[in-house]
């Protein structure tokens, strides 16, 4: 009985440690693609066979689809989104505000869309269905952004390692270049200040001023400020 | 009797941990498996450009903030229909 016992908690442990790698939550989202746009070519044959013979079969079949459909659809989003939340946690300090911030809404996100399965699988009428769809559809701009924020996050992060990289070859740096050392280190701050407006922005995402375009124009920048800096130092001599 | 009962509890515990250890170590990076299926949509991965022999850590360093995608294709978000309904029966 303990050895059993043992055995189930050992094994159990380590598949749901497992089964949170950010390689696998990627794997279910591409899977959940795959799925949803098998159940969305059954819906559109349904749907148009209903149309065009409009008997209690077709109807019933169109209705079935539909709902398949919108959990399918549903299930993708929710799968995308815990991939998401695995990688921000992955790329990302915990400690950092911003991130938990972000975490912590993608989380309560991922919790509403997981309450929803039922309410879209149901309905017994067209218009029954089409009213969960449009609800669900109505919430999707709030969790665009969600996503976005955390797109955004996660570049922005990896923009920050990268800084203090390119920091740290600076300070190693022999050179007795002090025209370029001063230029590569203005360059990099100007790197430094880019990324660093984008985090200010990050938790305004709820906001309708929140433009996910303008934030990544301006980590595009920092990258090729950046850029420019590390290669300017690669060629000192 | 309970001695033997503590290490048959112990013991897969030790282990686990020390599972979960090499597990965090080792964290893997994003890398989708890939499929047979031509219908099936595939996102690009990325892969790191490989080190050439002889590169300097500098140099390395260099090609690395190039590789940097801002749009990560691996991020992209779900392409669904975003107006999925029925035609209301009359």
């Amino acid at each position: 009985m303990w050895v059993l016992l043992s055995l189930v908690l050992f094994f159990g442990s380590i598949g749901s440690v497992f089964a949170q790698s950010v390689g696998d939550l990627y794997s279910k989202s591409v899977q959940a693609g795959n799925d949803y746009r098998q159940k969305y070519s059954t819906y559109q044959v349904n749907k148009n066979q209903n149309i065009q013979y409009q008997t209690a079969a077709t109807r019933i079949a169109a209705l079935s689809a539909t709902k398949d459909v919108l959990v399918s659809r549903n299930s993708w989003q929710i799968a995308y989104l815990t991939y998401l939340r695995s990688y921000l946690a992955q790329q990302t300090d915990i400690a950092n505000y911003t991130q938990t911030v972000v975490y912590l809404d993608l989380e309560t996100e991922i919790n509403t869309l997981n309450s929803q399965q039922g309410t879209l699988n149901s309905g017994d009428t067209e218009t029954d269905v089409n009213n969960n769809a449009s609800a669900w559809e109505k919430r999707l701009s709030t969790s665009d952004r969600l996503a976005d924020a955390a797109i955004l996050q996660i570049t922005s992060t990896k923009l920050a390692d990268l800084q203090k990289q390119l920091q740290t070859f600076i300070d190693a740096s022999a050179s007795q270049d002090t025209t370029t050392l001063n230029l590569i280190k203005q360059k990099l701050q100007n790197s430094i200040d880019l990324r660093t407006a984008v985090d200010k922005n990050i938790n305004s995402y709820k906001d309708y001023s929140f433009s996910r375009n303008n934030l990544l124009v301006q980590l595009t920048q920092s990258k090729q400020a950046l850029f420019e800096a590390s290669t300017l130092l690669s060629q000192l001599k | 009797m309970r001695s033997p009962k503590l290490i048959l509890l112990l013991i897969p515990g030790t282990i686990f941990l020390l599972a979960l250890a090499v597990f965090i170590a080792k964290l893997p990076k994003p890398t989708p498996n890939k499929t047979e299926n031509p219908e099936v949509v595939v996102i690009p991965t990325n892969t790191p450009a490989p080190t050439p022999i002889g590169q300097t850590p500098l140099q390395a360093f260099v090609q690395s903030v190039s590789d940097l995608q801002v749009n990560d294709p691996q991020l992209t978000p779900p392409n669904f229909d975003r107006k999925i309904s029925l035609p209301v029966a009359k």
